[in-house]
């Protein structure tokens, strides 16, 4: 039996006792072959490594049949009882310690129970960037570049996880294994500098060479990809991982799918119940409110001409509304999530509605389908919300060739309180600063270019 | 502790290379850190932690050989000694581009044999599992595992070679 053989089965525990003595005297003759052996029990620590990493994400993403539960479950335990540990011990003897410093911020801000000063030192947690531009310096002297809004956990001096948006990482030689994970999987960097993107409404991440040379690894398969030519791109999805050239990349704007946006075109509006539009409704913003009697609700409702558009080849839709500033009621009435409702109109008595509409003519959710829904939380005040998903697809596809009407209402209501609770303000076609509705439809390409 | 952190992967490795399983690893490395951190005083700097974590690291282990040896066939104590000795070169930045390297090289193999390379550390009686799963006998399966081995550990010397290492 050759050697290498040999200490195989020595290290996977299938040796005989004959084995073992074999193996010790080639090992005693022969040191190069004790070289060897050292380099096969750091393949196998390694090899450990992934399969405890795959027995953690099946575990947590219950996505493979477990049939010995219990074993997968210690190992678990195992790796959960070892980081405790190291948790512990840390604690105990260094109170805090830094990961990262965040260097500086352009216009940032921040939701997040680290500091968000420049200068200030952070420890492991999450970092929400809500709108601006922020620089974090590792202790390593990597550094990333978080473009808002970014949802980021920081686990270590030479690890963090990009949960959501955009990050360019830069690192030096002197922390060369910097490791940016994702929901989907992680890249390695050999000194480079790199750009990230996760989208976790889709569930992917596309990570871009710009110098250098990184790794991208999949969560799932384990499976590695290496970059070293600048400007190409690994998309990694939840079931696989590949490759993009330049002209498909996420960057820029894709050669096999198009994005088509369509706005209202100024068919958008918002009724009240008392109809004193010239008094309480404000063209250029779409306003949202619910409250408990019902007497100062607000919705709103915007149309999106299809006439022109083919859907056949459309992969997906999306419904985008910005949120402005509101000048309506106060944020403490809201309770801490907020939650809307998009409904398409079926009932063609309403679809002919006029800008000026009243409460009782104009489209209600009654009138439609729900879509969708989303969340705000109380303390934002800008940003870009809406739905994506098959139910606004299909609805759209089922009115091909005619305008659409889409209804928003808020779902919540209020807490106890004083006084008005705050009406939700997503701007209009009119609006001086913010884009109106948007409906982004992606097309795939019929032709090659 | 914040270097323990840092050179875990080394030190287990090294406990790897004297202990027979990774249960008995798992257990000798988790006493080892409870050791260092009753014992951190006596560590002057950081850049001595290496060292002194491995003597930790390499009592324990050796205390943990007796028993093991009652549960499988072991090398010698000396050659294991010898063994660890030649593991102390070990650095961190060797092992991890052994690490990057056979992840690549694994990413050669298809699902199953991957499967397969990974089955004696995913459950106990995995191998067997799977023998049973292709209605091999689990002796072909172990024998096939000792080629994908081979092919894994050949695919990683050429890499590794590149690599200068």
């Amino acid at each position: 039996m050759e050697p290498q053989s040999l200490i195989h089965r020595y290290l996977i525990g299938t040796a005989t006792e004959d084995d073992v003595q074999k193996l010790e005297i080639l090992l005693l003759k022969h040191p190069e072959l004790r070289r060897e052996f050292v380099t096969a029990v750091a393949t196998d620590t390694g090899l450990r490594d992934i399969a405890l990493e795959r027995a953690v994400n099946s575990a947590t993403n219950a996505r493979f049949p477990r049939t010995n539960r219990f074993r997968t479950w210690s190992m678990v335990g195992v790796v959960a009882a070892t980081v405790l540990l190291f948790l512990v011990l840390r604690t105990a003897i260094q109170p805090i310690e830094n990961v990262a410093m965040l260097v500086s911020s352009e216009n940032a801000s921040w939701e997040s129970v680290l500091p968000t000063v420049p200068g200030s030192q952070l420890t492991p947690g999450i970092l929400r960037l809500k709108s601006g531009i922020a620089t974090l310096r590792f202790p390593t002297g990597a550094e990333m570049i978080l473009e808002a809004p970014v949802h980021l956990e920081l686990i270590s001096a030479m690890r963090c996880r990009l949960l959501d948006g955009v990050a360019l990482v830069e690192v030096p030689e002197a922390a060369i294994g910097f490791v940016v994970e994702t929901p989907s999987g992680y890249a390695v960097d050999y000194g480079t500098r790199f750009a990230v993107r996760v989208d976790s409404t889709r569930g992917d991440s596309v990570f871009e060479l710009i110098e250098g040379e990184i790794g991208v690894h999949h969560s799932a398969t384990g499976e590695e990809i290496r970059l070293k030519e600048p400007h190409k791109e690994v998309t990694v999805s939840t079931e696989s991982m590949h490759i993009r050239t330049e002209e498909d990349s996420a960057f820029v704007p894709s050669a096999n799918t198009e994005l088509v946006r369509i706005g209202t075109a100024g068919r958008s509006t918002s009724v009240l119940p008392n109809n004193k539009r010239h008094k309480f409704i404000d063209s250029e913003v779409l306003s949202v409110r619910k409250t408990e009697n019902g007497k100062w609700d607000y919705r709103s409702f915007f149309e999106f001409d299809l006439t022109d558009v083919e859907l056949k080849d459309v992969l997906s839709a999306r419904l985008r509304l910005n949120l402005v500033p509101s000048r309506r009621g106060l944020v403490s009435r809201l309770s801490l999530i907020n939650r809307f409702g998009v409904y398409g109109l079926t009932n063609p008595e309403k679809a002919d509605w006029s800008v000026d509409a009243t409460w009782e003519d104009s489209p209600s959710p009654e009138d439609g389908v729900l879509l969708g829904t989303f969340e705000i939380e109380r303390s934002a005040q800008r940003g870009s919300f809406g739905i994506a998903n098959d139910q606004l697809l299909e609805f759209l596809k089922n009115n091909s060739g005619k305008p659409v009407t889409l209804t928003l209402v808020r779902l919540t209501t209020q807490i106890e309180g004083k006084g008005p609770v705050l009406a939700h303000m997503f701007a209009s076609d009119s609006h001086p600063e913010a884009v109106g509705p948007l409906l982004e439809l992606t097309v795939k390409q019929s032709t090659e270019r | 502790m914040r270097q323990f952190v840092r050179h875990e992967p080394v030190l287990r490795a090294y406990a790897r290379t004297l202990l027979p399983d990774w249960n008995v690893v798992d257990d000798a490395l988790q006493e080892a850190s409870v050791t260092m951190w009753e014992k951190r005083s006596d560590l002057e700097s950081a850049s001595g932690f290496l060292p002194w974590a491995k003597v930790v690291v390499r009592f324990k282990c050796l205390s943990a050989i007796a028993a093991a040896r009652r549960s499988r066939p072991l090398l010698t104590d000396e050659m294991l000694q010898q063994l660890a000795d030649e593991a102390d070169a070990l650095q961190l930045e060797e092992l991890a581009s052994i690490r990057s390297a056979h992840s690549k090289c694994l990413g050669k193999f298809n699902a199953a044999h991957q499967e397969l390379i990974l089955a004696p550390y995913s459950e106990s009686g995995r191998v067997q599992q799977l023998a049973g799963q292709c209605g091999k006998s689990a002796h072909a399966l172990y024998k096939l595992l000792g080629r994908l081995r081979d092919k894994l550990a050949d695919c990683m010397r050429g890499l590794l070679q590149v690599e200068g290492l």
